[in-house]
């Protein structure tokens, strides 16, 4: 419902310099296995990616 | 009437799980967890009751037992994710509760209180480390940090409310939860009760937002911080009168400050500061940070400052400066551009209140010949858009800065900086003598007394110097440094200095909370090891 909002209400507070994206890029890769067990512990923390969009059918005849 | 389901359910309209609209289970995230139970005890005001704001004797609730007890249940949960069994049963408690009315438990301690106790000691527990990113952290910490970076790349972050807050399922327009670095040792505030996670008001007066930063190993100890209270001469010029305030007989009027000394110094000021730090580093090995007063620079030249002395690795720069203003004619905003970590984090924070230069004032600092002192003056600044901003400077510490007035207004700051703990609260102003005895060294008192934050206050010498009348003596006291163990020490620039270097030395100390939970010495702790005085050798005309 009402997930996104106070995201979206403002701007962004802090500018991150490329080296400390780097540090934490690298922190994060090391930790993906805890991060990705706390993420699959926390029902519904990551919601399910949308399903497909079925293709249209091609109209035959 | 209040109930307590209603409560539950204007914190957690979705319910404890994502879309559920059920209440039954207790929510998996502990800032959740937190949200509610610290909001339940703050609206009913119980843990100021006899069993809860003393220790076990006397048949208080705080013992040994209750210690080990919520200890466990935070080391399971930042572990395992989780809920632990003991915190699902003190959740069923509350769920039980659903329909009783606040006033009929508020003053009533007992089993359904004790379990609302447990349940923020133990989601206290379970967040230590939450809000760092350090080698140790728990999954818990390492999701946060996580969370941030989704928050960086600009998608949807994973905990909706970052950087604003780090709850799952409490929206911040209902209360929002940030990490915490100090916890009061004095009185008997909801605040006391927590090591690790502070709640605050919803995201709508003023917004705090907390940043998370990559920690190396190799801080180095003290923090060595170059003040530098420029300008070091300011024209009564420089106070510009504007329009009146169409207000009934207020007569009351606008000024703004004009950088007329920046026309001067703006080229060489780099190169100043530069030389300037040269010099500190023959006495101190290294400067670590770099402060400048209340509208000290502009925008522009604060950027270059910034990126010029990021190269350095400094841990802080903190100026004051005039912000452009966001639309045409507008009135711009006195702000502080702020670097943090090795530049690694950068903020902007403005003023949130305007300052009101009455007749005293105005005849105090000599400026009758530009503005009536028959009228009173309003700074003409844009107060909109509130934010206070929260960085991790060293591992473990956190800094916050202020403009001149919001170190004195209550609201909307104190409530947030008294909340959160900052290790360090840093306040620029344009202002005259630093002493204690007067309104920055009683302000900075109530801060460094609860919550225990070390306060920094600077000004300019220009304006010092507006203070006394020619012939009279220039009063020296640019600077005031007060924490939480000394009392306060007005710092004195010398006759023929520029600046003076500060060396902060850092120590971990122990803090207690209110239920009698202690932090394991994870608290950091600035005092004031040295003051050297700093002179350029060869300054240009405006520096002198």
């Amino acid at each position: 419902m009402r997930r996104y909002d106070t995201n979206k209400m403002v701007t962004r507070p802090f500018e991150e310099s490329a080296e400390n994206r780097k540090a934490l890029d690298d922190l994060v890769r090391e930790r993906r296995k805890n991060i990705d067990h706390a993420i699959d512990k926390l029902d519904g923390l990551r919601p399910p990616p949308p399903p497909p969009t079925p293709r249209p059918r091609r109209k035959t005849g | 009437m209040t109930t307590v389901g209603d409560v539950v359910q204007r914190l957690l309209p979705e319910g404890t799980r994502p879309n559920s609209y059920r209440w039954r289970r207790c929510p998996q995230w502990p800032p959740d967890v937190f949200a509610v139970a610290t909001t339940l005890l703050e609206r009913t005001g119980i843990y100021a009751h006899e069993r809860y704001s003393g220790r076990s004797g006397g048949g208080g609730l705080f013992g040994p037992a209750y210690r080990r007890r919520v200890a466990d249940n935070g080391r399971r949960w930042r572990a395992n994710i989780g809920v632990p069994r003991d915190v699902q049963r003190a959740w069923r408690t509350v769920a039980a509760a659903w329909n009783v009315p606040l006033e009929a438990i508020g003053s009533r301690a007992g089993a359904f209180w004790d379990d609302v106790f447990r349940l923020a000691a133990s989601a206290d527990e379970a967040s230590e480390g939450l809000g760092f990113a350090h080698p140790d952290a728990s999954p818990i910490a390492d999701l946060v940090v996580f969370a941030y970076r989704e928050y960086a790349r600009g998608g949807p972050p994973l905990l909706p409310a970052v950087p604003w807050s780090v709850a799952w399922l409490v929206p911040a327009s209902e209360a929002c939860v940030q990490p915490k670095t100090r916890t009061s040792q004095v009185g008997c505030t909801i605040r006391c009760l927590s090591h690790h996670l502070a709640l605050l008001p919803p995201a709508s007066d003023a917004k705090a937002a907390w940043f998370a930063v990559w920690q190396p190993s190799d801080e180095e100890r003290p923090l060595n911080l170059l003040l530098v209270p420029f300008p070091y001469r300011i024209a009564g010029s420089a106070f510009v009168a504007g329009g009146d305030i169409d207000d009934a007989g207020s007569s009351s009027s606008h000024f703004r400050v004009a950088q007329t000394w920046l026309r001067s110094s703006r080229s060489s000021l780099s190169a100043f500061i530069a030389r300037l730090v040269r010099e500190a580093e023959r006495e101190v090995g290294r400067v670590h940070g770099i402060v400048l007063p209340e509208l000290a620079i502009d925008h522009r030249t604060a950027l270059a400052l910034g990126r010029r002395f990021r190269r350095r690795g400094l841990d802080l720069f903190v100026a004051g400066v005039v912000e452009p203003p966001t639309r045409r004619g507008g009135p711009p905003r006195n702000a502080i551009v702020a670097r943090g970590y090795r530049g690694r984090v950068g903020w902007v924070q403005a003023k949130h209140h305007r300052w009101k230069l009455d007749g005293r004032q105005i005849r105090r600092y000599h400026l009758g010949h530009v503005l009536d002192p028959g009228r009173s003056w309003w700074e003409e600044i844009d107060v909109a858009r509130r934010e206070l901003h929260f960085a991790v400077f060293r591992p473990g510490a956190s800094v916050c800065a202020l403009v001149c007035e919001d170190l004195a207004r209550a609201d909307p700051v104190q409530p947030v900086v008294r909340a959160i703990g900052p290790n360090l609260v840093i306040a620029l102003l344009m202002d005259g003598p630093q002493t204690e005895s007067r309104w920055p060294g009683q302000y900075a008192g109530v801060l460094s007394d609860d919550p225990g934050s070390s306060v920094l206050t600077l000004t300019s010498l220009g304006f010092l110097r507006r203070s006394v009348a020619p012939g009279e003596d220039e009063p020296r006291e640019v600077a005031l440094w007060k924490d939480s163990r000394s009392g306060a020490k007005a710092l004195r620039l010398p006759d023929g200095a520029h600046a003076l270097c500060l060396c902060i030395n850092t120590a971990s100390v122990t803090n207690w909370s209110l239920d009698g939970r202690s932090d394991g010495g994870g608290t950091i702790d600035l005092s004031l090891g040295a003051v050297r005085a700093i002179r350029h050798p060869s300054p240009p005309v405006w520096a002198t």
